[in-house]
């Protein structure tokens, strides 16, 4: 083929490219919307939010995903308003398998605004304690990225999040009918989670291995104790929790800790800080561990009730 | 910047806008390529920007002098090498050495801590170092030996060493090939723009769809390397390491060639099908050709070749691979990967050279899959992190224990990329019977298809494995 007949060719490869493109493009996005699954782009950015959040917050809350999955600080400031009659802003700073140890307290601490409310809401948990907890992997692998990186996350990726990606396991679930739901509160740090079908033991085995295979670092728990208190000296008010889970997880850690947390509790309690403990039998576990959506926001009006009402 | 990610996007967009005007002006065309380049390059760490400068200048000065001096050449091409092995050296051995010399002392019963001592600058891999600085090299070796003209000027030479498609992660250019290149304007066709973006276009999704999603499997097996003993996964899994390190940095190279090309450049091409090669020679003539001829025109042949007898010829070989492993990295495992593709060599030479024309029907030709699985075994060295590791996945793979099941094996999400991956490798056997995009809207809807793949099946963000280097 001589070189006009090629380009001549080649435009029309363009043509047919130009056209079908929209058409495939909107076929293929319609067709994998079906599939339901979390987006990835907005969860980029929501740790991109997460890591770069601003001093302006009067109630914080810390810990790990029980935290961010159980914890909807939008709740919180609602329950507020209808408590006291006036607006305060609440910020979730959870992170996957965080330990609660200085650095995670103190970048907590950073964000409460001051002459705000300084309430910091900390959700304790065994696994908080664990050695490789303590490191805070999660929370600092993200603020390790390039700032440009995390600019671009935080202020791009939610306007690109149509483009989001698929993996084909996507298409196996959606054959197993199974979903994982994550919506993605950017500018709260809360994400409402749900699971097709329940499972209240998905999680049990989990547990159980990393347990077993790590140690509860009481050093680590005895550091935590003296952060409390500096906290408290600097004019924050702490409250602890333990995010209710399901019954068999909740043994299981204390069987397998020696009743840690109880016993930690005790300790918090008589430094003087606050405790709060929610029992509510419409709170549900989907996978032994974490709160769905609906269970989370319930979670934070009690817990709201229960901080602001005093 | 790398090439997968929204900045590069924009640059890409700003640089390919101001280029059709900037082009017709030869001082404009030098600088803009020039200042893009270095714009490409600080986005990583701007600081290092200067080593680039710095090397760079150095390199052109003695390049003048080479061109210019009869006498001093040699002290000259002398003074370049230096420079540029020394900053090759510092920047990406130097803490390698120490740390084996501390632990070596360490052994002997000698406390060091020389580790401690170390500039936290040299810490810093400067990204794309091992490219450029043989880019460099080349320019000086081939005024040297007379194949090549200067630089006009040190903005020409600038461009030329900067030129953003290579810069990072190659393919290595000659001097010779591109300065000419760029000397010249070019007005592109719409073919040549056509073409230009589906290399582009073919190296994404090479990347992005194919590689990115391989990876998965990959690294997690890597990651609970002490998990599993099973053959069968391990082979499985280094046949996807295999395919991954390939789409991988040929999706960096096709995109590198497509982003020269709509500039007008043409850069030889990086890969050609490496795992359908016949002998391990063959191999290497298909793999990474851009670094394979730098290695043989630059070292090989420098140290004799085949030239002085055939057991210099064995010892010219295997420093030649030996130093192309340390190149890829500054650990026994690359020198171990070298070690093993030169002892291939070696093997096939003796072959070839004693028992060829005794057994005929034994020829390595017609053996493809023995050097895949060679190839395979030496990647083991590649990618595992330490040398224990690699030996640990080598026993596995040929302790023959099968404990997983197949369906297991076979139902992960990276089978369907590798099985698609396969039949993009084996393109070449099969095109004379099976081109069903021969018609122009079947090859319109089939880029229009790659673009959806690439929006919606690209893997998990992950940088080019070459960048390392």
């Amino acid at each position: 083929m001589g070189e006009f007949k090629r380009n001549i060719a080649a435009k029309k490869q363009t043509l047919a490219f130009l056209m079908g493109l929209p058409i495939l493009f909107v076929l293929v996005y319609f067709a994998l919307l079906k599939l339901n699954t979390s987006n990835n782009m907005l969860k980029e950015s929501f740790w991109a939010h997460k890591v770069s959040a601003d001093s302006i917050y009067d109630f914080v809350a810390v810990g790990d995903s029980r935290v961010y999955r159980g914890i909807d600080p939008d709740e919180i400031e609602a329950q507020y308003l209808k408590l006291n009659g006036s607006k305060i802003k609440a910020f979730n700073f959870g992170f996957s398998s965080a330990g609660l140890e200085p650095y995670i307290l103190e970048k907590a601490k950073d964000l409460l605004k001051h002459g705000g409310k300084r309430v910091m809401l900390i959700g304790v948990s065994p696994n908080s304690f664990i050695e490789s907890s303590q490191k805070n992997g999660h929370l600092k692998k993200i603020e390790s990225q390039d700032s440009k990186d995390l600019w671009i996350k935080k202020n791009i990726y939610p306007e690109l999040s149509v483009f989001r990606r698929y993996a084909i396991s996507d298409f196996v679930k959606y054959k197993h009918k199974e979903f994982y739901l994550e919506k993605f509160n950017l500018h709260s740090g809360f994400v409402g989670s749900s699971k097709l079908p329940y499972d209240s033991t998905a999680a049990i085995n989990q547990y159980s291995k990393q347990l077993k295979a790590n140690k509860i670092d009481t050093f680590g728990a005895r550091v935590f104790l003296e952060m409390l208190q500096k906290l408290k000296s600097e004019g924050v008010r702490i409250v602890a929790i333990r995010i209710p889970s399901t019954i068999r997880m909740r043994n299981l850690e204390d069987q397998l800790t020696a009743d840690f947390c109880n016993e930690l509790f005790t300790k918090i309690e008589a430094q003087g800080i606050e405790c709060i403990r929610v029992h509510d039998s419409n709170i549900h576990s989907y996978d032994a561990s974490h709160l769905d959506e609906k269970s989370a926001k319930l979670l934070s009006v009690k817990i709201a009730e229960l901080i602001f009402s005093k | 910047m790398i090439f997968n990610s929204i900045p590069f996007i924009v640059f890409a967009l700003l640089f390919f806008a101001a280029w059709p005007w900037v082009q017709k002006n030869n001082n404009a065309k030098w600088l803009w390529i020039c200042i893009m380049s270095f714009v490409f390059y600080a986005w990583w760490d701007w600081r290092f920007m200067f080593l680039l400068l710095g090397t760079g200048s150095v390199d052109y000065f003695c390049g003048q002098q080479i061109f210019r001096s009869e006498k001093r050449k040699k002290f000259w091409l002398t003074v370049s090498m230096v420079t540029n092995i020394a900053s090759l050296c510092f920047f990406k051995y130097s803490v390698w050495l120490i740390h084996e010399f501390n632990d070596w002392m360490n052994e002997m019963g000698l406390t060091t801590c020389y580790a401690d001592t170390i500039h936290e600058y040299s810490l810093v891999l400067p990204i794309g170092i091992s490219f450029y600085t043989f880019n460099s090299m080349s320019y000086a070796i081939d005024l040297y030996r007379g194949k090549a003209e200067p630089a006009k000027n040190v903005l020409h030479f600038m461009a030329f060493i900067s030129f953003f498609p290579h810069l990072v992660a190659g393919p290595i250019i000659r001097a010779k090939e591109v300065l000419v290149q760029l000397n010249k304007s070019h007005q592109l066709n719409h073919l040549q723009i056509v073409n230009a973006c589906k290399t582009i276009l073919w190296g994404f999704f090479l990347k992005m769809v194919l590689a990115d999603n391989i990876a998965i499997m990959v690294n997690a097996q890597f990651d609970a390397i002490h998990t599993t003993t099973d053959s069968l996964t391990w082979w499985y899994c280094m046949l996807g390491f295999a395919l991954q390190i390939y789409f991988d940095f040929n999706g960096y190279s096709s995109i590198a060639r497509g982003l020269a090309k709509l500039c007008g450049i043409h850069f030889r091409l990086n890969f050609n099908h490496p795992y359908l090669s016949g002998s391990f020679s063959e191999f290497w003539r298909r793999w990474h050709i851009s670094l394979s001829s730098f290695f043989k025109d630059y070292v090989y042949i420098s140290l004799g070749g085949n030239r002085k007898g055939k057991f210099r010829s064995e010892v010219n070989r295997w420093t030649t691979m030996l130093l192309s492993g340390l190149w890829h990295g500054a650990n026994f495992t690359f020198i171990i990967w070298g070690g093993l593709h030169a002892f291939f060599l070696s093997i096939e030479n003796l072959y070839r050279r004693y028992f060829a024309s005794r057994i005929p029907y034994l020829t390595f030709k017609k053996y493809p899959l023995i050097v895949f699985i060679g190839v395979l075994v030496a990647w083991v060295f590649f990618r595992a992190n330490n040398l224990d590791d690699a030996l640990l996945v080598v026993r596995n793979m040929f302790a023959f224990n099968h404990k997983a099941k197949w369906m297991e094996l076979i139902s992960n999400s990276a089978t369907i990329w590798i099985l698609i991956g396969i039949f993009v490798e084996l393109h070449p056997l099969y095109k004379r019977f099976i081109n069903p995009f021969k018609h122009w809207i079947l090859q319109g809807l089939f880029w229009a298809l790659i673009v959806c793949l690439l929006v919606f099946f690209r893997g998990e963000e992950q940088g080019f494995i070459y960048f390392q280097f």
